[in-house]
């Protein structure tokens, strides 16, 4: 495989591509100290000892408890409120309506549509109408039910069909700012190449409608927060967010604070998912409170809350088309997404762009058409949910790839090999493509699952499928454009040989502390004892965009790994100054400034640091990221650009029981390029997570509802699968060494989820012939579609 | 969210339990692991004002062949070398019920007196009050069939009355008025809010007795869910049996998770009889068992689907338990 040491088969592929402006040196070594250890993260035993802190351990004097009243109703106009009753209760200190603090937010900058309590209108059932801040819990429920809201309940939008069709008499639509006459909050178009052409050309073209339900997170810390009003007039917030510096953002804008009067901090995180990562209107809610009452106001959200909030992956209803010459060449890729944002707009408008975009690998596509739209409902909010925008596309995708390879005769394996994207690409809509893995990981799940030996030769109820994806690593573009780094970190080093390293990067448990303390420590070639990481307390660390899109080993990893690079150099010179010998002549090793050519002349990092500090204090250094200018400039031509791609092969072998639907997978072979794998044990645990969360998509998560209510708004109905249910999984990681990345690395915590799906169901088809239209392949749904299909046999035989 | 204020008392004797429950009446709702009771207390399902534990109480935990105490643990059931081998059914339902965890746990009469289970019932208070609440719980007419004229059809959720009733075992109750029996085929009733015929006031279940045959059947359970743990039944189908020769000389089925309260079939096997073992029977068995049985659309899956398992579930028990079923 060529890497961007080998510079000529790179200029070669293609000569017009512009400059990557990263980490181009080749590495000093390709042994390492730290990198590619296998290092348990450095906050596991805090977790497993049940001592790490999360927001709800935090308890500060005289807190208050706060509870918000959340609405029964759909859709509704509010009439009036009434708080008096609950005002006068003992114990209550504060109750809070919308037009309390009724600016909005979001955050999308062109999505500002949220408001941290209902005003005027409430657009979804469990929507924030009125919050109150009390002595404890009981109080609060209590004075809840104290307080007398009036209501003229609207006619709510609950099918998908309601919102792209223009409103009728009797109806009104959900924001006033949406510009036609309906509920559409985005639609997409695109065109690349010929599609029309292709189409019609083409020898074999497929097509389907696939129906997605809604998903959710399904974190295990609920939503939490504190905000503390302080005596110095900061608000000062606690809070369980993957985005801390979109918080500050929005809060400082809510609450009408300049940001230096803000300071956001996050406790450890018991997971996200991108089900914390919007600023959130409970955050405004314990803001506002605690202003007014001059108290800490904390919040923790029952489980039935925390799916109310939602956010989780949209339902989605794609129809999809897939063109291919007879020799398996892919022709064109037509989609068309209808995807429900509920009530607000979040992540919407990136989603509705996704779930075109993150379709244009792994496979060269010579043409390709899209529209997206992103409509309004009577709905909690979707928004990012690991995968983002990717998941159900690639879902209708690639078993559109496995219908035409049956089609036409051709092993799925052949097809998809010969339709690869290469390295160093750019490719028709002008995504720039580096370093790519794909093949390897292709080949190295067909081979360990010996697929040509066991596809379409299983017998009847045993079945194998694969599945293929690839990811963005980070977005490129930032949601709020600016000249401002996507991430930085500082490091500090005193006389005790410490190194701390301050960062804004939000360790939700994916273990991004762990990952800044490795690269600190093998520039620094120090042990992983001297590292410590103070992260997100926005008057200490630098400012990182936050945990999504896959964008903080990449971009927070840099910052590092320069920030210590930058340390290093103060060490090098003080090295000279002791020893006589040139700078370059040293370098880290094993907590020695060590020189490579006169050994004995090496100076001991203890020594060195004390050198450096002399006359000067202690040493502080910076490093930061931003992504260089790529991609082209159309409307749009921005989403999905990112530095670079990960890229991903699953085979799944599975039993289907044709008598009552069941499907058992019963191993997953799964092959992620990741770059570089900085600690394969963390690589192997989000793959082996993302296995697992998309498993739920496809075989039991659904978000169901009866009208405007969730029915299975708890752990219990809302079905995770559970540890039993796991396959054996067999993880292979692939390093393609990507050319910017740091020491090669990229993402690996959600493009691991999409491929799952089609691996599934496309061994569904080959366990028992039916093919998946509708998620998730629940026992009943398999079995419907296996009578529909007894059906069709026994028709076929009559008249054939 | 915190559990509701209530009383908690903790009494040590059983008559000291069943006075208790005389004394509030209506007010009052019996207590062991909790894992049933608590999680619809924070949803603040028909709180009580009075909660009794059983937890303290001494003769509660018996376990023979024959008799099997409400205070048993699931898990103790599972572990039981007694149970596995002259009451494995009993084992084997104890096994599927909710997870490890739980069933540390829940107890035999907890599951036996479980509450039932709705969609429209298992609820957090809000999401019930955008539905006008349910026949069940503070609210006026039965959200699954609507027009029900005041039938509630929350569903039965326990399971081991299923393994209990093809074993013929009896209810074992006491109350301030002395102990009585009752057989389990007469013990529930098909309503999701009486769930039981003839309960008297201040009544508590103290064990499961089982008839001295019982461990002459041969029996077994097979539970639908989507998750093969925590997840409640969606449907449980228990059968025993006794073979005279190839012949059928005893034949019993009852299923759980499909109405409000478990059921025997015994008018379904009836005919079956006197008959040789054979594939053949465990088929028409499975179908006419099916046709006895209605479910309605308020817990997971498909009501239809449920349905169409018990066939399903009956062939494949009796096949499994006994070859000759298979062939």
């Amino acid at each position: 495989m060529a890497t961007y040491q080998d510079e000529r088969a790179f200029r070669e592929l293609d000569a017009e591509l512009p400059e990557p402006t990263g980490d181009r040196r080749p590495p000093e070594k390709d042994v390492f100290n730290h990198i590619g250890h296998r290092i348990p993260l450095i906050d596991a035993r805090s977790k497993v000892t049940g001592q790490a802190i999360y927001t709800d351990y935090i308890t500060l004097q005289g807190q208050l408890i706060c509870k918000i009243m959340r609405s029964p109703w759909a859709y509704a106009r509010i009439d009036s409120i009434d708080t008096s009753r609950a005002l006068a209760m003992p114990g209550v200190h504060a109750v809070m309506v919308g037009t309390d603090a009724p600016i909005r937010f979001g955050v999308l900058p062109i999505s500002q549509d949220e408001t941290a309590l209902a005003v005027e209108k409430i657009r979804h059932l469990g929507e924030g109408i009125a919050a109150v801040a009390a002595d404890d819990e009981a109080t609060a429920i209590a004075a809840l039910a104290a307080i007398d809201v009036q209501v003229t309940e609207l006619k709510p939008f609950l099918k998908k069909s309601d919102s792209v069709r223009d409103l009728r008499e009797d109806e009104e639509k959900i924001h006033d700012h949406v510009r036609h006459d309906n509920n559409i909050h985005k639609r997409v178009k695109q065109s690349f190449g010929e599609p029309e052409q292709a189409f019609a050309g083409a020898d074999c073209v497929v097509e389907g409608t696939f129906d997605f339900q809604g998903i959710t997170h399904g974190f295990t810390e609920p939503i939490a927060a504190i905000a503390h009003w302080t005596p110095d007039e900061r608000l000062v917030l606690w809070t369980s967010q993957q985005v801390p510096h979109y918080t500050h953002l929005a809060v400082s804008k809510v609450m009408e604070l300049p940001m230096h009067r803000v300071r956001v901090i996050k406790p450890a995180v018991g997971g996200g998912f991108g089900g914390k990562s919007d600023p959130f209107p409970h955050e405004m809610v314990v803001s506002w409170l605690s202003m007014q009452c001059g108290r800490p106001v904390k919040i923790l959200f029952d489980r039935e809350e925390v799916f109310f909030s939602n956010h989780g992956r949209h339902p989605t209803t794609t129809t999809c088309k897939l063109a291919l010459n007879a020799d398996g060449s892919i022709q064109g890729l037509d989609v068309d997404a209808l995807i429900d944002g509920g009530a607000f707009g979040s992540f919407g408008v990136v989603t509705a762009y996704y779930n075109g975009v993150l379709s244009h690998g792994p496979y060269r596509l010579p043409s390709f058409k899209y529209q997206g739209t992103r409509i309004y409902s009577n709905r909690p909010v979707s928004g990012a949910m690991r995968g983002h925008g990717s998941v159900n596309t690639r879902m209708c995708s690639e078993v559109l790839l496995d219908e035409a390879c049956e089609e036409l005769g051709l092993d799925p394996i052949q097809v998809r090999l010969q339709n690869l994207l290469p390295e160093f690409t750019t490719l028709i809509n002008g995504f720039r493509i580096t370093s790519n893995g794909i093949r390897e990981c292709i080949e190295a799940v067909a081979t360990k699952s010996d697929f040509a030996n066991k596809h379409r030769k299983l017998p009847y109820g045993r079945g194998i499928g694969i599945g293929c994806g690839f990811y963005i690593s980070g977005s490129a573009l930032q949601i709020h454009k600016s000249r401002l780094p996507q991430s930085t970190v500082h490091l500090k080093v005193d006389m005790d040989g410490g190194v701390t390293i301050h960062t804004g990067a939000s360790d939700i448990g994916q273990g991004s502390d762990t990952m800044a303390a490795q690269v600190v420590a093998e520039v620094l070639g120090l042990p992983m004892a001297r590292m410590r990481v103070v992260a997100v307390d926005t008057d200490v660390s630098p400012i990182d965009l936050g945990s999504y899109s896959s964008r903080v080993t990449f971009m927070n990893g840099l910052a590092a790994k320069r920030a210590a690079e930058a340390l290093r150099t103060h060490l090098y010179e003080a090295a000279h100054r002791i020893s006589g010998y040139a700078v370059e002549s040293f370098e880290m090793r094993d907590g020695f400034v060590f020189n490579r050519h006169w050994p004995e002349a090496s100076v001991p990092y203890m020594d060195a640091l004390e050198e450096a500090l002399a006359g000067k204090g202690a040493l502080a250094t910076s490093g930061c990221y931003t992504a260089p200018p790529m991609g082209e400039k159309y409307k749009g031509a921005g989403a999905g650009l990112a530095p670079t791609y990960s890229y991903t092969a699953y085979v799944c072998e599975l039993e289907v029981d044709p008598e009552t639907g069941f499907i058992t997978p019963i191993k997953v072979w799964a092959a992620h390029d990741c770059g570089r794998a900085l600690n394969p044990m963390a690589v192997e645990g989000q793959i082996e997570g993302s296995i697992h969360m998309g498993l739920g998509q496809v075989l039991s998560e659904e978000l169901d509802y009866l009208g405007g209510n969730l029915i299975n708004a708890n752990l219990l109905d809302y079905r995770i699968p559970t540890a039993s249910q796991m396959p054996e999984l067999d993880v292979t990681l692939v390093e393609s060494i990507d050319p910017e990345g740091p020491f090669g690395a990229k993402e690996c915590g959600e493009g691991g989820l999409a491929p799952i799906l089609p691996a599934v169901a496309n061994a569904l088809y080959d366990a028992v012939g039916v093919r998946a239209r509708k998620l998730p392949l629940t026992p009943d749904v398999v079995l419907t579609a296996l009578e529909k299909k007894a059906r069709a046999d026994r028709k076929s035989a009559r008249t054939g | 969210m915190e559990l509701p204020a209530f009383h908690y008392h903790r009494p040590t004797t059983v008559d000291d339990a069943a006075d208790l429950l005389a004394r509030f009446g209506d007010d009052v709702d019996l207590v062991a692991g909790g894992t049933d009771l608590l999680p619809n207390y924070k949803n603040r399902l028909n709180p009580r004002g009075h909660v009794v534990s059983l937890s303290h109480v001494q003769g509660l935990k018996e376990l023979s062949a024959s008799r099997i105490g409400a205070g048993v643990r699931l898990v103790d059931l599972e572990r039981s070398d007694l149970v596995r081998r002259a009451l494995p059914v009993v084992a084997e339902t104890a096994q599927a019920i909710s997870s490890p965890p739980l069933r540390e746990h829940g107890t035999v009469g907890g599951n036996v007196m479980l509450d039932t289970r709705c969609y429209f019932f298992n609820q957090a208070p809000m999401w019930r009050e955008s539905r006008n609440f349910c026949l069940k719980a503070e609210g006026q007419t039965c959200l699954v069939v609507p027009n029900s004229d005041d039938h509630c059809y929350a569903t039965y959720s326990g399971e081991l009355a299923a393994a209990f009733l093809v074993l013929d075992g009896s209810a074992e109750l006491l109350s301030a008025q002395g102990p009585r029996s009752v057989p389990l085929t007469a013990f529930f009733e098909n309503e999701g809010i009486r769930r039981f015929a003839d309960r008297r006031p201040g009544e508590l279940l103290t064990a499961i007795s089982l008839p001295d045959d019982a461990p002459e059947w041969t029996a077994g359970y097979q539970k639908l869910r989507i998750r093969d743990s925590i997840d409640f039944p969606s449907l449980g189908v228990a059968v025993a049996f006794r073979l005279d020769g190839d012949r059928v000389a005893g034949l019993r089925i009852a299923t759980t998770a499909l109405a409000s309260c478990p059921e025997r079939l015994d008018a379904v096997c009836a005919p079956f009889l006197g008959r040789v073992a054979d594939a053949a029977l465990a088929a028409e068995l499975g179908e006419a068992a099916m046709k006895a049985s209605v479910a309605y659309r308020n817990v997971p899956l498909d009501p239809k689907y449920r349905r169409k398992m018990v066939a399903v579930f009956v062939r494949r028990l009796l096949a499994r338990l006994d070859g000759r079923f298979a062939l």
